[in-house]
């Protein structure tokens, strides 16, 4: 039995030394390690394009290493990030949007000032101006890396279009309204939403208010110094309505793979969407299929604030460098990234990056085309997701899908809405 | 004839001993059995202390404070549970969860007994069937709700409405309906935890001593009668322990309700525990995302002790 038990004993304790030993040869190989916290899948073509670039790296600087934790699903993600963030816990690398919840990271200390490294690298100037416009804080710093730049556009059928009698695309607001009408008319579902992840109702709600005054007006309600009450907010909230009115049936329960699906089989005529999509809308060799048109965001006919040439564009998710570990291995890194990026992403896995390729430009027609769009946004319209704090953003949300399906009042709406931002800067 | 009391014939002090032995141990052997027990009881006390009453002391701490997760925690003492007060969206979700465990709690025991009745009542593929019926427990909370969302979808429509539609009825979007929403989250999510409970009602109705079947039958009970009479009454205590932990399960109910709807159109289908995930890890505000978790483990101390009381009652009587 004491033998037995001696046994067990040194099992035991071989075990534990063995975790210990195991754990200390880990850290110690993990050295050059960089990991990177993605909000991206890991099939998305900038990852894919980063991978490889990182790979090269690696075969010409031993030790390096880019590991990648992909978490796509946003809520999770988000979840973790602030797990991570509140046991201050973050990696080198981590996705964040720029909007109130980083700029308290910013403001704890907790990433590096990009726009610094940017000038050390030598590669300011050759982002698009999106692309280091959409990630700035609103006291004109830079604390995120952008690796893609995006414009959202009405895509459609043509087929739809035409069997509707709809010779020409939307110019204005009215336009689009007496369109969808036509379309609604014929039996094809005129707008397929993905409400579940809710954001093309901050598009909708937004798309007035921003023709009317630019970005002033989301900029003044975040501070509280304009009400959702206001004419140019109930502008925007009686727009959401009007055009909700044309959603497919059961919209606010409707994902983005349910959403594109009914445009694709064109049981829908028109879907709202960013060119992140963009290989759903393309053929086999890149091109835009040619039953599908897009257009930009119309404008109001009389008095708009800002250019056909301006609409919803963004650079997606950044990345930030946390507090302290910019490394001057990671610095060179990042030096041979933003170097490589922009041909490798677009010519080889059809992203549409953040810096401007070096090369020629060898991607089909509709990239060249949207990189045109992108290059000509001077104000783009900024996106109340990112903007408003996120509590506000739950409570928005929630009243969309509330007011659509009839279940609250415009007054209600605005006044929620309000009371959250009121709530927000309060505590802040 | 008077027997004579064999005690009698024994000293006083061996008969307080024979007495407290075995089922009345004395206040000394008491004592140094519970001591003896200890080492038994302590791992389970510190896991139980460092998993559950931690967390709950802890959350109370933080639940006085308001913070977003970065930076210091700014003490706001009882402001977090004031706010519970006056916020409609955790009123909405408390009146869900109320809603929510009713029904779910009716409907999952009554569906787990007349499960577990109807695989008592065959003799052929019970084991088929058994494991058929208990399917819906082993498949992740994920694949049932997207099972659901599927069958109920309108565009392109999925069963439900194919099926409404041969009767006539115009396909409706259900999960997008306020009024259904939550009925539907409910049903979705007894119908998956329904096969634990058959599972423990067979085993107890199976318990059921055959002879005092037998005798009810002779006595002239039919089968509802015996079921009633004799099954039910005899299965008491199962079916209490079951009602406890459907009725806390419920409070807590959490993945049917943010995987199919995310607690929505709006805030018609949002239960208690969704909306403290959402506060916490969507809005950030861990402050009062802890206050209402307190409320939450609170709400459901208090609802089993009144249980526990309303059974102590019905074995009074």
């Amino acid at each position: 039995m004491k033998l037995s038990f001696a046994k067990r004993a040194c099992t035991c304790a071989v075990a534990v030394l063995s975790l210990f030993g195991f754990g200390g040869c880990g850290s110690s190989q993990r050295s050059g390690t960089i990991t990177w916290l993605s909000a991206r899948s890991a099939s998305e073509g900038s990852i894919k394009a980063i991978k490889q670039i990182a790979d090269e790296y690696a075969k010409s600087h031993q030790g390096f290493k880019l590991e990648f934790q992909n978490i796509s699903d946003r809520p999770s993600y988000n979840q973790k990030l602030k797990v991570l963030a509140s046991s201050n816990r973050l990696p080198e690398l981590w996705d964040a949007d720029p909007d109130p919840y980083f700029a308290k990271l910013v403001k704890d200390g907790r990433a590096e000032d990009i726009g610094k490294l940017y000038k050390d690298i030598g590669v300011t100037n050759r982002f698009y101006h999106i692309s280091t416009k959409y990630p700035t804080m609103a006291d004109g710093s830079l604390h995120l890396m952008t690796f893609n730049a995006n414009a959202e556009y009405f895509w459609y059928n043509k087929d739809a279009f035409r069997k509707a009698g709809i010779a020409e695309e939307p110019k204005t607001f009215d336009e689009l309204l007496t369109d969808l009408q036509k379309l609604k008319d014929t039996g094809v579902i005129p707008i397929a939403l993905d409400g579940k992840d809710q954001w093309p109702f901050y598009r909708f709600l937004g798309m007035i208010p921003y023709r009317e005054t630019g970005n002033e007006f989301l900029a003044k309600l975040k501070v509280g110094k304009e009400s959702m009450a206001s004419p140019t907010g109930q502008a925007g909230i009686a727009f959401l309505q009007k055009m909700s009115a044309y959603f497919q049936p059961g919209f606010t329960n409707s994902d983005a793979t349910a959403t594109l699906n009914l445009f694709k089989s064109k049981r829908a005529a028109i879907t709202y969407d960013g060119t992140w999509n963009l290989p759903s809308y393309v053929d086999d060799s890149g091109n835009l299929k040619s039953d599908i048109g897009y257009f930009r965001l119309p404008m109001l006919g009389k008095g708009d604030k800002t250019a056909p040439t301006d609409f919803f564009a963004n650079s997606g998710i950044g990345t930030a460098v946390s507090k302290g570990k910019l490394t001057p291995q990671l610095k060179d890194f990042l030096k041979y990234l933003f170097d490589k990026y922009g041909d490798v992403a677009l010519n080889d896995y059809r992203v549409i990056p953040s810096v401007k390729p070096k090369g020629s430009v060898k991607t089909p027609r509709i990239y060249q085309d949207v990189l045109s769009d992108i290059a000509k946004v001077n104000d783009y319209a900024q996106v109340w997701d990112v903007q408003l704090d996120a509590n506000t953003v739950s409570v928005l949300g929630r009243q969309c899908q509330s007011l659509l399906v009839d279940n609250t009042s415009t007054d209600e709406f605005a006044a929620n809405v309000d009371k959250a931002i009121a709530q927000y800067n309060k505590a802040k | 004839m008077q027997r004579s009391n064999p005690v009698d014939s024994i000293p006083p002090r061996m008969v307080r001993r024979r007495r407290s032995w075995p089922g009345h141990p004395s206040r000394g052997n008491r004592a140094i059995s519970s001591v003896a027990a200890w080492p038994y009881y302590l791992p389970a006390v510190i896991i139980f202390t460092l998993i559950v009453v931690v967390p709950i002391i802890w959350s109370f701490g933080a639940s006085l404070f308001d913070w977003n997760g970065i930076g210091a925690m700014r003490f706001s003492g009882l402001a977090n549970f004031k706010l519970m007060l006056t916020d409609k969206v955790f009123r909405a979700a408390f009146l869900n969860t109320i809603f929510f465990t009713l029904l779910g709690t009716c409907v999952q025991m009554l569906m787990g007994l007349v499960m577990a009745l109807l695989v008592l009542c065959i003799d052929r593929f019970r084991t088929i069937i058994r494991t058929v019926y208990f399917i819906p427990c082993v498949i992740s909370s994920v694949a049932v709700s997207q099972i659901f969302a599927q069958m109920l979808a309108v565009n392109p429509p999925g069963v439900v409405p194919a099926v409404g539609s041969l009767f006539g009825l115009a396909p409706h979007a259900l999960l997008s309906d306020p009024h259904w929403a939550l009925v539907l989250v409910t049903l979705i999510d007894a119908y998956k935890f329904a096969g634990i409970y058959m599972v423990i009602y067979y085993a107890a109705l199976e318990s059921v001593d055959a002879e005092v079947l037998e005798a009810a039958l002779i006595d002239g009970c039919n089968w509802w009668q015996q079921l009633i009479y004799i099954r039910v009454p005899l299965i008491r205590a199962v079916l209490e322990v079951t009602l406890v932990m459907l009725v806390s399960g419920c409070l807590k109910g959490f993945d049917v309700s943010y995987v199919l709807t995310g607690g929505g159109p709006g805030s018609s289908s949002e239960l208690v525990s969704t909306y403290l995930y959402k506060t916490i890890f969507i809005s950030g505000n861990f402050g009062y995302g802890s206050a209402i978790s307190i409320f939450l483990a609170v709400e459901c101390l208090v609802t089993l002790l009144i249980l526990r009381r309303l059974f102590g009652r019905g074995d009074k009587a």
